[in-house]
């Protein structure tokens, strides 16, 4: 808006306390930002590329992709689900194993359920392979 | 249906940063500046939630920079806010209460990138002056006619709309670029 003439001018911008203590935690939410976008932007390619790569059947690639994105993100269930069919397909039955244990005593939706009970009806099934 | 005014009161570090935006610009090119309202309690039509004020500059593209700087300070500011926190949230559910509050944060400051009407009326006056440059008043005349688009669109949520693409489907866009 432009002012009319007899206003007086400002020596320079004001800042009242909640301006300044606005600008002062969107400042620091900023530089925390900054800090923390490189490792958000390589875990959201992993997660990407794990994805596509369980889909195509490279399950040693989507195991190698989706490791360190739940060691970063241990709450991201769906990607540590993924990471339980991966290390199943690659052959890796201790970290299949290690991974659904994760699970035991949280709270999960019904369909993570559903595909949790079947992945732990197939690592049993191995286990019992490998016994024999 | 819940009112606008609720919806600013909800998003207010938006509006601070965006009057914040016009008061750098102002200073950026040496305009005097006569009040700066980061954000008051407004409920009626046509009340603004923050407003500056500021002298008029000789050159009309000065005063459009100055109307429009929100748009690129409030977008980027809340896009680089908004993205670290929204990759986990929205593309794997990994989120922490504090990833919430920096989409909240990044949503609010980049739903109050558009300028208002009360900015889109300070630019018109200024390229519908005789002694402004026809170059000036070619890129700026459809200025004025975006922001009334982007204040109509506002009416039907396209603020809100915005900041929540801004927040979370750039980050989800860069990530799918990359991988």
């Amino acid at each position: 808006m432009s002012a009319p003439q007899e206003l007086v001018p400002l020596p320079g911008i004001p800042f009242p306390p909640l301006a300044k203590a606005l600008a002062a935690l969107t400042a620091v939410a900023f530089l925390f930002a900054l800090f923390r976008m490189p490792g958000a932007i390589a875990n959201g390619v992993r997660n990407q590329r794990g994805s596509e790569a369980l889909a195509a059947g490279r399950f040693k690639e989507a195991s190698e992709q989706l490791g360190p994105l739940v060691e970063a993100y241990p709450g991201a269930e769906e990607a540590r689900i993924s990471l339980i069919r991966a290390d199943l397909g690659a052959g890796d039955l201790e970290g299949a194993v290690h991974n659904l244990g994760w699970f035991q005593g949280k709270e999960v939706t019904d369909t993570q359920a559903r595909e949790l009970t079947d992945l732990e009806s197939e690592i049993a099934s191995r286990l019992d392979k490998v016994k024999q | 249906m819940i009112p606008g005014f609720l919806i600013t009161w909800l998003t207010f570090p938006g509006v601070i940063v965006h009057e914040l935006a016009h008061a750098l610009f102002c200073r950026l090119f040496g305009l005097k500046l006569y009040r700066v309202v980061y954000f008051q309690f407004s409920t009626g039509f046509g009340q603004p939630a923050g407003y500056v004020l500021h002298e008029p500059s000789k050159k009309a593209w000065q005063d459009v920079l100055v109307g429009i700087g929100p748009f690129f300070v409030n977008t980027i500011l809340g896009a680089m806010i908004a993205a670290p926190a929204a990759i986990p949230v929205l593309q794997f559910h990994g989120g922490d209460p504090l990833d919430y509050f920096l989409i909240w944060l990044g949503v609010s400051i980049a739903m109050h990138s558009f300028p208002s009407t009360g900015d889109a009326s300070s630019i018109w006056r200024s390229i519908s002056a005789k002694d402004t440059p026809t170059l000036t008043k070619v890129f700026g005349m459809p200025v004025v006619g975006i922001i009334y688009l982007g204040a109509l669109g506002s009416m039907f949520w396209l603020d809100l709309l915005y900041g929540i693409a801004v927040a979370g489907l750039l980050p989800s866009a860069l990530v799918r670029l990359l991988a």
